[in-house]
């Protein structure tokens, strides 16, 4: 069953002055099955960002609809959007966002604690996830007290914790060093196991050879898609970068 | 390097960060403009001809202090922020190959350049600000005010020397700090996380300590003349306690909030108590800064405005009538002679009498235990409220003024009080006793008697042979001190002001002339006198008042400015972790709130704590009704209070301009 679903997506942006147009998104229109990993690949404006921003219902399409779990996001009403977003989103960015104000477990039990839900059930929840991401031993401290790659732990977790229907990961590995990268596509790869639905847009082509999907965009379309099959992650690794190379060189045949 | 390069970097890097500088220098400005206000004040001439002078010009001297210290904690505080968000642009320099010696040399032009301006600027305003306030408030209250306007070159001397220490040490500090850190760190500077304020128990503690040394001083004291060293004592205890409590025991409070699971992880809470740990670090010395401005505001301008308001009411009490006479001669003969010359100008200047009053009298003053009075001479020492000036008045004179025919055995009286009412069946003077056949609800007035703190006692005695045996022995008691038979007349009149001044003038002349002896009193002459001599207190107070609020305004301007830019990125980072635009402006609204409220409410408590200190020395100047002193604090607090609303309000909006950009 499809958990969520985009139907011919258009996003058209109007320029200040003088009333140009510009084609962000042109038509988009794919799905995410339940327990799916899916990798969203493209260049810089290529309408990556928009998209990410129109899933996450930060943003609206000018055209087509969004459909998370047979619900359409534009049906929600703007007072609600955000307790629907913090309800069944998690959301894991590029830069962490973790606040500094407060210690690690803190910013975990941030949605929870937006949620209304009292301190017994969070810290229920805490702990398993905790352990599953290693970071038991770091919910004292402070995000300025630990690595990048901590960090980025801590923000999954602060993901997870409110149980997503989907985990939105916003060029999760862009800020980290090439272990931390290894360890959190690890991390990735086990909660998907566990039947976490993921989509995760990246230009990395190692990030995204660790998903079941790769989905490549280009000039506000689905240009390609890529299924894992059997692949492994350096059979998709290489796949990746062949359909990167036809991207770049505009489709055009290699002499 | 040419010789201009230093000089002319440092400009363009002012003229580059002026989003920072600007309000920097601003705070500056005013700071050096408040300094040379206060330090000139109490350097003015005027204070030698005014009432209670020496104690205004040396508790002035001594707010300079206060204001001098305050500045250093200020700019000091201001500097700080300013150098964390410049950091970066050092490490910037010290990268592409400045030295550190070279970033020594561009901050020292940079200070130079904030200094002059500064102090230039703030001696300009200060001395502009000086004399539109004596225009303004010499319009206002249309009396010269004894504390004119006045250029003092010591105050200038002084405002220059303590600015150019200050501005020195900040450099210094400024130079340290670059010198102690790697480009690296400059680099960062601006973007590591402020780490949490630690618990400091001992500061907390000492805190509160300081704070309630100073309150039980200021209660405990009885004499305020020989208190000010002490009452200054107190002032600086609890200055410095605001400090530590601000700083330590704000984070020990919320550091226990924090412990308590059920209240901390709630929505509201969970945000507010967080961002203000995070917050307070940097903002105690702001919200101290704001609370001791507050209170200053507070205490000056309830008590001048008291004193303002309260003037028609001091007029009642000490001018029972329009005019009074108070004769002063030994004969009756010739006093008469005096009263009959006053009838004849009232004829020929046409003047509307509407109620006369006049009597004979003598007065004493005494101890009072029960219903016993023993007149003695007066212990200096003795408590205010057991003395108890006595009037004696003759029947005959009562009835004929007040239009009654009140009959009195020998051994009967009748008893007016003016404070506090005599209730005793028995009233013992000297070695007699009398019944005491009625107390009275009014009475011909005496104004002089009255100006007296003490209460005072009218007593009606049967007959002029009762009067004179009294008279008599009061003589016996107190010898050389001992106070004649007089006669009072007053009167109440329509005619208009003019009129009155005139007759006034007309009077005096009649009695100077013919050389009787008496003391004339003219309400309308004497409000006129009285407001001059406290115009030079209306002055400073006001002036103050209003300098301290714009202080005030400033540094929540300041505060607003500074932490919209940190508060935006958590604004934003909160959002996307799914709270709504309205949820996240809330809670930081109430965070914000709470923080700026804190201050002028210590300031209130700080005033109460105050008020028997207050009360005492506003007795020195007269002022005597304590109610209305209180009714005054109360609607300043409240008129404050709004006023501080308000630039909150005005400051806030500029604040979420920045955070919701």
């Amino acid at each position: 069953m499809a958990i969520l679903e985009a139907k011919s997506l258009q996003k058209i942006y109007t320029t200040r002055f003088g009333g140009n147009q510009v084609k962000a998104l042109s038509n988009v229109s794919f799905s995410v099955e339940q327990g799916e990993y899916v990798a969203i690949m493209g260049e810089s404006g290529s309408g990556k960002t928009t998209l990410l921003n129109i899933l996450a219902a930060l943003d609206k399409p000018t055209n087509g609809e969004v459909l998370l779990d047979g619900k359409s996001l534009s049906s929600i009403k703007e007072k609600e959007i955000s307790a629907f977003r913090r309800d069944n989103l998690g959301f894991v960015f590029q830069d962490f966002n973790l606040l500094d104000t407060f210690s690690i477990q803190d910013n975990i039990f941030l949605p929870l604690v937006l949620a209304g839900k009292n301190h017994k059930e969070m810290k229920s929840r805490l702990m398993p996830i905790a352990k599953k991401l290693g970071i038991t031993d770091l919910l004292v401290k402070y995000p300025y007290e630990v690595s990048g790659g901590q960090k980025q732990r801590a923000a999954v977790a602060r993901a997870l914790i409110i149980y997503p229907k989907l985990v939105l990961a916003d060029e999760p590995t862009g800020a980290l060093d090439s272990r931390s990268t290894d360890g959190l596509l690890h991390v990735f790869n086990d909660i998907n196991r566990d039947g976490q639905t993921i989509l995760m847009v990246t230009h990395s082509t190692k990030a995204a050879s660790h998903a079941s999907r790769v989905l490549f965009i280009k000039d506000g379309e689905v240009f390609h898609q890529i299924y894992r099959g059997n692949h492994t992650n350096e059979q998709m690794y290489q796949k990746i970068s062949d359909t990167l190379t036809l991207l770049a060189t505009g489709g055009e045949q290699h002499e | 390097m040419s010789n201009f390069f230093f000089p002319k970097l440092a400009a363009r890097n002012i003229k580059k960060n002026s989003k920072t500088y600007i309000p920097y220098m601003i705070s500056c400005i005013v700071t050096v403009t408040m300094f040379y206000i206060v330090r000139s004040l109490s350097l003015n001439p005027g204070f030698n001809i005014m009432v209670g002078g020496d104690t205004l010009a040396y508790m002035l001297t001594f707010g300079s202090v206060v204001v001098g210290i305050f500045a250093l904690i200020f700019l000091f505080y201001t500097n700080s922020f300013l150098l964390k968000r410049r950091k970066k642009e050092f490490g910037v320099f010290n990268i592409l190959g400045m030295e550190k010696s070279h970033l020594a040399k561009t901050i020292a032009w940079e200070n130079f350049y904030v200094m002059i301006i500064s102090i230039a600027g703030g001696l300009i305003l200060g001395i502009a600000l000086d004399k539109a306030m004596y225009l303004l408030l010499a319009q206002l209250i249309e009396v010269e005010i004894r504390l004119g306007f006045f250029i003092s070159g010591k105050a200038i001397l002084t405002t220059i020397f303590l600015f150019l220490t200050i501005f020195f040490l900040i450099f210094l500090n400024a130079v340290r700090q670059v010198r102690m850190s790697n480009p690296i760190d400059l680099l960062n500077a601006g973007n590591v996380g402020e780490k949490e304020p630690k618990t400091k128990i001992v500061t907390a503690m000492l805190g509160v300590v300081f704070v309630g040394t100073g309150y039980y001083l200021a209660q405990t004291t009885i004499n305020p003349v020989t208190a000010i060293p002490l009452f200054f004592v107190a002032v600086m205890l609890v200055i410095i306690g605001t400090y530590m409590l601000f700083t330590a025991g704000s984070i020990v409070l919320l550091k226990a909030l924090r412990k308590n699971k059920k209240y901390y992880y709630k929505t509201k809470h969970f945000i507010s108590v967080s961002g203000m740990i995070y917050r307070m670090k940097q903002n105690a010395v702001g919200l101290s800064n704001i609370c001791i401005l507050s209170t200053a505001v507070l205490i000056i301008v309830s008590s001048t405005c008291s004193l303002i308001f309260g003037m028609d009411e001091i007029g009642q009490t000490r001018y029972p009538n329009d005019f009074s006479i108070y004769v002063n001669e030994e004969s009756t003969e010739k006093s008469q002679e005096g009263l009959d010359k006053v009838h004849e100008l009232q004829q020929q200047m046409g003047l509307d009498v509407v109620q006369e009053t006049q009597y004979s009298y003598f007065s004493c003053s005494s101890v009072k235990i029960g219903d016993t009075f023993t007149v003695e001479r007066i212990d200096p020492n003795i408590d205010m409220n057991d003395i108890a000036n006595l009037i004696f008045v003759p029947l005959d004179d009562y009835n004929t003024f007040m239009g009654t025919e009140t009959v009195l055995a020998d051994d009967e009286v009748l008893i007016y009080s003016n404070r506090m009412a005599f209730d005793y069946p028995v009233l013992k003077v000297f070695d007699k006793e009398y019944q005491v056949k009625e107390t009275l609800d009014m009475f011909m007035g005496n104004g002089k008697v009255a100006s007296n703190a003490a209460n005072s006692h009218f007593i009606v005695l049967p007959n002029n042979v009762q009067m004179q045996e009294l008279y008599e022995k009061q003589k016996e008691a107190l010898t050389d001190i001992a106070s004649q038979i007089r006669y009072y007349y007053g009167f109440d009149t329509n005619s208009n002001a003019e009129t009155q001044q005139t007759f006034y003038d007309a009077v005096a002349n009649v009695y100077e002339v013919n050389g009787y002896q008496a003391t004339i009193e003219s309400k309308v002459a004497e409000r006129t006198r009285f407001i001059g001599m406290y115009s030079g207190l209306f002055f400073i107070g006001i002036f103050l008042g209003i300098l301290f609020i714009m202080a005030t305004a400033l540094i929540i301007y300041y505060k607003q400015i500074s932490e919209g830019y940190e508060d935006k990125e958590r604004f934003v980072i909160m959002q996307k972790v799914g709270m709504s635009r309205q949820e996240v402006k809330g809670a930081i609204r109430s965070q914000v709130l709470t923080m700026f409220f804190l201050p002028p409410i210590l300031a209130g408590i700080h005033v109460i704590a105050a008020y028997s200190m207050i009360t005492k020395l506003l007795v020195l100047v007269n002022l005597l009704n304590l109610k209305f002193f209180i009714i005054c604090t109360i609607v300043c607090f409240l008129a404050f209070m709004l006023m501080y609303f308000l630039v909150y309000l005005l400051t806030a909006r500029t604040y979420y301009k920045i955070v919701s950009k």
